[in-house]
Order: C-alpha cells, then structure tokens, then sequence
C-alpha cells in the first residue's frame, strides 16, 4: 500500500483479493473449445475422420476434403468462434451492468436494434457487403442499448430483474415490429432477411469475416478490463463509488463493450440470442460469481458452446441443416424457464 | 354488492332481470358508434372513392356502378367485418386471460399462446401443404397444446406476475425458433405469403374468411358470458366461492378453454395480430373502470379496425395491420410495465 491514490486502491481491492485461479475450469473449458472445433470441421453432411481433417488443414490430402474442410467448415468455425467470443462477452457483460441475472443482449433488444439496423440500411441502399453492414449493425445496437441501459437504471427495474427483461422483450417487439413492415415492403431483401434472421454462420464468407476480427477483439479486451471493477459495482453505486470506482465511466464503457461486441455479432451471423444468458449461468455455477475468473473463461466456453450447437444442428436437420440460432433458442429457452420457475420462492417479483 | 349503486339501471322482466352501470353502457354505446364510424369510413375510402350515397344505394342493394358493388361488398365489407370479429375475440380472450391470471399482462400473445397457434398453422399450411381450413385445424391444435404446457408449468410451480409472462416469452422464443426454421426451408414465394401471415394481415381476406371467425364468436361468447357469475365470485377465493356454491375450478376451464379456441381461430383467420388482446381490455377498464367483456370486445375491434386502416393508408405501400398493432402495442406494453413497476415503488 505505497501509494494512496484512488486508482490504484482501487486495484489493490479489485485485482489482487484472494482469487484462485479455477485451473480445472479452465482445463476443463479449454479442452472443450478444442473438441467443438475439430467436431466442427469434421462433422456435417460429410463425415471426415479426424487424420484427414489435420492432413487437409496443412493443404495435403483427398481435394474433395480439402473443398469442404478449406473452403467451408473452416469459414463457418472461424465465424462461430468469433461470434461466440462476443456473445458471451456481452452476455456476461450485461447481466454485470444491469445487475440482472437473467439479462441477454438477445432478449433484451440488442439484437433487435443491430437488425433493425441492417434492414433499414438493406431497404435504403440495397444489398451490402459485410463491411457496410457492420455499420448499421453496430449503430442499431448502440441506439438499443443505450435504450436497455436507460431502462435498467430507472427506479421500475431496480425492483425486479424480471421486469427489465420484459421491458427488454416489449422494446424487441417494437423494433421487431418495425422491421418487419420494412422486410415486407421489398420480397428481395425479405429473401435476404429470413436466412439471416435466424442467425446462421454460413452467412457470411470467412474474408469478409476476418475482417471484423478487430472489433471482437476491441470489444473482448475491453471487457477483460472491466471485469475487475464490474465485481465492485456489484455491491452497489455507493459502495463502488467509495471504493474509488466511477459508475458513470464503466457503465459508459460498458455500453460501449456490448455495442461493439453485440453489433459484430449481429452483423457476422444474424441475430442469436441465450448464447449470452446461458454460458454466464453454466460458469458461475461452476466457478461462482467472481466475474475476473467467469469473463475470460467465458471467452472460451461460449464460442465452443456456440460450434456444438452449430454442429448439433447440422446433424439434427440430416442434410437440410438447423441454423445455430433455433439450436440456441431450444437450448436457452427452457434453461430461462428452469431459472424462472426455480427462483420463484427466492423472492423474484 | 348488495346495495345497488345509484347510477345501476335495472331491468327486470318477470323471472330474470339485467342489471349494468350507466358508465359501462356509456362506454358500449360510445364505442359503437365509435366502431360504425370507422366501418363506413373503411368502406368509402382508398383508391376507388365511394361517395355516401352510392355507399347507402350499394348496401341496400342496389349498386350505381359496377366498382362500387365490386369495391363495397366484395372487398371492403368482407374485410372490415374480419378486422371486427377478429378483434372481437381477440379482446375477450385477452380480458379472459387477464382475469383469469389477475394478471394485467397475461394476454394470450405475451404468453406465447398466439405462436402456439403459429407454428400450427404454420406446419400445416407450409409443411403438409394444407388449405386455410386445414390451418385453422393445426393453429388450435398448436393453441391448445401450448396453453397445456403454460398450465403445466404453472400448476406445477404456482407461477404469478411476471413469472407467468417470462415463462410465455420464453415459450414463445421456441416457437418462433420453430416457425423460423420452417420458413427458410420453403420457396421464397411461399416464404413472403408466410411472413406477411405471421406478422398478422388482413390482405385479401374475404367471406370465406370470415365464416369460422363469426362462428367461433357466436359459439363462444355466450358460454363465456354464462361464466359470469362464477367470475364475480373468483376474487373472494376458490373456498369461499365454492363454499357459496360456484363450481370454480369448472368455470376456470370453460374459460381457458374457450378463450384458447377464440385465439386459435383469430390467428388462423389473420395471423397473429400482436397486442390487440394485451391492449383492449386495458381500454375498457380504464374508460369504465371494471372489466366488461362487450366493451373489451368493441375495443378490440375499432382497434385492429382502425389499425387496418393506417396500415393501408398512411404509408407509401399498404403493411400489414399486424406490424402496426405490435408498434403500438410494444409501446403501450412498456407503458404499463411503467406504471406497475411505479405502483410496487
């Protein structure tokens, strides 16, 4: 305790107060990651034993493999880690700055914003590259956000976490509303639009996705730094504020994080949503609340949470495949329905 | 309630008598002229203009010209009188909802009944290639199995509030996620005459359309109606009112299930129309201060009406009618999120 400043009180609270490092989590999640992305690119219409998978992956072997491992299954795992790192970042990002355990950038509108966003610009200037789209994308989401956060922080949703994610469905509705009536205007961009909904990682080719890499890892890297002082902001404003942490900055910064990350995400794969509301739940039963050990290892359980749900979907549909996003909803959906029903008697109103 | 309050009329013929608050009659009548207002007008304007008297001459029968017999009864009529009977039920089964649940946000849309009936209709018509008739069949299969799975979870658990609706949504979300999947599994053709289903339209709808609508409607509601005195003594709780020999659990069914079929049918004649069943009972309660089911039905139906409406005329290009009540709605659902959160404090 050399020095007194508030800044690095801060640190001294935040950064080095007796976390043990979950090292089997970790283990544990890593290795999963690893199996989801061989799963990934092995299993699909076409079944590829794992040797030809790593002999293709060095550009040697079969080239009918080569085709559908190289060109194919590479661009859609690339896709679905990229996505999964930002949904779950986000995820768990939002369910610390709204103080709500079951909040999801899915459910509470995020992703609505980021689509609206997208449609208004397909209606506007036809059809768009990924480049242009992000854009929107990312200008959607902020506009939705900014909205969410503004509920959140209103004496009506304090009350109750419940409340918030209804108002969150309620403003979904809204914007969902809207676009379709913009959807429906024009068959081509409904054509478009109805793949892209349902939020699928083939929609886009890995090059254009490469190129958004940046943002996810702007958005990741910003909320690894915020893990620290989010678990002060969640004994409360006052607390944190004596703490030496600014609420108004990190909630700012915060919005900023979920924008990017969620925009991106949106943008690359259409809109999914529970990725966010479920990998945080499954961590912080395992590792508990700690969100310096739950951020970056959701970092690598929600992208690998993302491919098996990809790769389950591909197998589900038997050649006509089930987009990631449905496979999510039938995962996430009855998880909020056990959340709901088992907190009942925990006083949730 | 023994005490009639001074402003009751009361009608007594011999063995029966009705008795309703000048308010609420007010409000009914209101609402009427209201709902006639909007019917003429529905029936006069858009491209082809029919003017008051060639209107009258055609409704009597005896049309001026042939467009005006075409426009008037061929595709006017046959419309504003499905947003009307649609709306209806919509409204009741909303009111049925929210009184059942004593929930002001437990209409059957919020709770995922309305995309119960969706993915029914949906699968039917897109999947098996059925006709409309066929897709009424699948949308009440699919409204029915959906209000046994909400009733299961909320037996089991004894959900209320908001639990309730958060359960609905997240039902919702897998049926959607359904809905979705079998749409990108379809010609893009098929896929638009789907989506514009699925958002809730009125486009085209006709008298074939309107006939398992009216029927529902004129099936339902008087068994719905005849539930009232079971209804009034709900809020004593179940004991008393058992005690006082009303057979609860019974009526409680009887509602649910002809609320259930009321939505079914509404879905399949126009889709899913969002927030109309949410909203109209809310109306009436606040012009007549207690729940009354003709008012909520006459409600809903100047709303969906007058929603039709905008939808075909105040945009560049007609929208569908649902994606202007979900806009609408979405905001008055917020409002009333508000207003309970500010009561709790």
């Amino acid at each position: 305790m050399s020095s007194s400043s508030l800044i690095s009180r801060r640190a001294e609270a935040g950064d080095r107060t007796g976390l043990r490092w979950p090292w089997p989590a970790t283990l544990l999640s890593i290795i999963l990651l690893a199996v989801a992305i061989v799963l990934s690119l092995a299993v699909g219409a076409r079944f590829i034993p794992f040797d030809e998978v790593v002999r293709s992956l060095f550009g040697t072997g079969d080239q009918n493999v080569l085709n559908i491992v190289g060109e194919l299954r590479v661009s859609r795992t690339i896709t679905g880690l990229l996505c999964g790192v930002a949904l779950g970042a986000a995820g768990v990002l939002m369910q610390a700055l709204t103080r709500n355990p079951i909040a999801d950038p899915g459910m509470l509108g995020v992703n609505a914003g980021a689509s609206f966003g997208v449609v208004a610009g397909l209606a506007t200037f036809g059809a768009l590259g990924v480049g242009g789209t992000v854009w929107l994308a990312l200008a959607g989401a902020a506009a939705a956000s900014a909205v969410i956060f503004w509920f959140s922080g209103s004496r009506f949703a304090a009350a109750s976490p419940v409340r918030l994610v209804l108002a969150g469905v309620a403003f979904s509705a809204i914007l969902g509303g809207a676009t379709q009536a913009l959807v429906l205007t024009d068959e081509r961009i409904l054509d478009v639009f109805r793949f892209w909904r349902v939020g699928s990682l083939t929609a886009r080719p890995a090059e254009e996705v490469l190129g958004l890499v940046a943002f996810v890892i702007v958005g990741a890297v910003l909320a690894l730094l915020l893990a620290p002082v989010l678990n002060l902001m969640s004994l409360g404003d006052d607390s944190a504020i004596a703490l030496g942490v600014r609420p108004g900055l990190v909630r700012a910064l915060g919005l900023v994080a979920v924008t990017v990350l969620c925009g991106t995400a949106t943008a690359v794969a259409g809109p999914i949503s529970f990725l966010g509301l479920v990998v945080p739940h499954l961590l912080r039963r395992v590792v508990g609340p700690d969100l310096r050990a739950v951020m970056p290892l959701a970092l690598v359980v929600a992208p690998a949470m993302l491919l098996l749900a990809d790769t389950a979907g591909r197998l589900i549909g038997r050649g006509a495949e089930v987009q990631v996003g449905i496979v999510m909803a039938f995962v996430g959906a009855p998880l909020l329905i056990a959340f709901v029903v088992g907190r009942r008697r925990a006083g949730l109103s | 309630m023994t005490a009639l309050l001074p402003d009751d009329l009361v009608l007594t013929r011999r063995r029966w008598s009705v008795r309703a608050s000048r308010r609420t009659l007010l409000c009914a009548v209101a609402m009427g002229l209201l709902l006639l207002a909007l019917g003429v007008t529905a029936l006069m304007v858009g491209e082809y203009v029919v003017t008051p008297e060639a209107l009258v001459r055609t409704l009597v029968g005896d049309p001026p010209a042939r467009l005006d017999g075409f426009f008037v009864l061929g595709r006017r009529l046959p419309r504003a009188l499905v947003a009307i009977v649609v709306g209806i039920c919509l409204a009741v089964a909303g009111a049925v909802f929210q009184t059942l649940t004593h929930n002001p946000l437990a209409s059957p849309d919020v709770i995922g009944i309305s995309s119960g009936a969706s993915v029914g209709a949906v699968t039917v018509f897109l999947v098996w290639g059925g006709s409309i008739d066929q897709a009424t069949l699948g949308a009440i299969v699919g409204a029915v199995v959906m209000a046994g799975v909400i009733m299961l979870l909320t037996a089991r658990s004894g959900l209320h509030g908001v639990q309730l609706i958060l359960t609905g949504v997240a039902l919702s979300a897998i049926a959607m996620a359904v809905v979705d999947y079998v749409l990108t599994q379809v010609f893009v053709a098929s896929a638009t005459t789907a989506q514009t289903w699925l958002v809730g339209s009125l486009q085209g709808r006709g008298w074939s359309d309107l006939v398992p609508a009216a029927a529902a409607l004129v099936l339902l509601v008087p068994v719905i109606a005849s539930t009232a005195p079971a209804v009034r003594m709900m809020p004593l709780g179940d004991q008393l009112a058992t005690a006082l020999g009303v057979r609860v659990t019974r009526a409680r069914w009887v509602l649910l299930i002809c609320a259930t079929l009321l939505v079914a049918v509404a879905v399949a004649t126009a889709g899913p129309v969002s927030f109309v069943a949410l909203v109209a009972p809310h109306i009436a309660r606040l012009l007549c201060g207690r729940t009354s089911l003709i008012v909520a039905g006459l409600t809903g139906a100047v709303l969906l009406l007058a929603s039709d409406l905008l939808a075909l005329y105040a945009f560049p290009a007609p929208i569908p009618v649902g994606a202007v009540t979900i806009t609408l709605g979405g905001g008055f659902f917020l409002w009333l999120l508000f207003r309970e959160g500010a009561r709790r404090g």
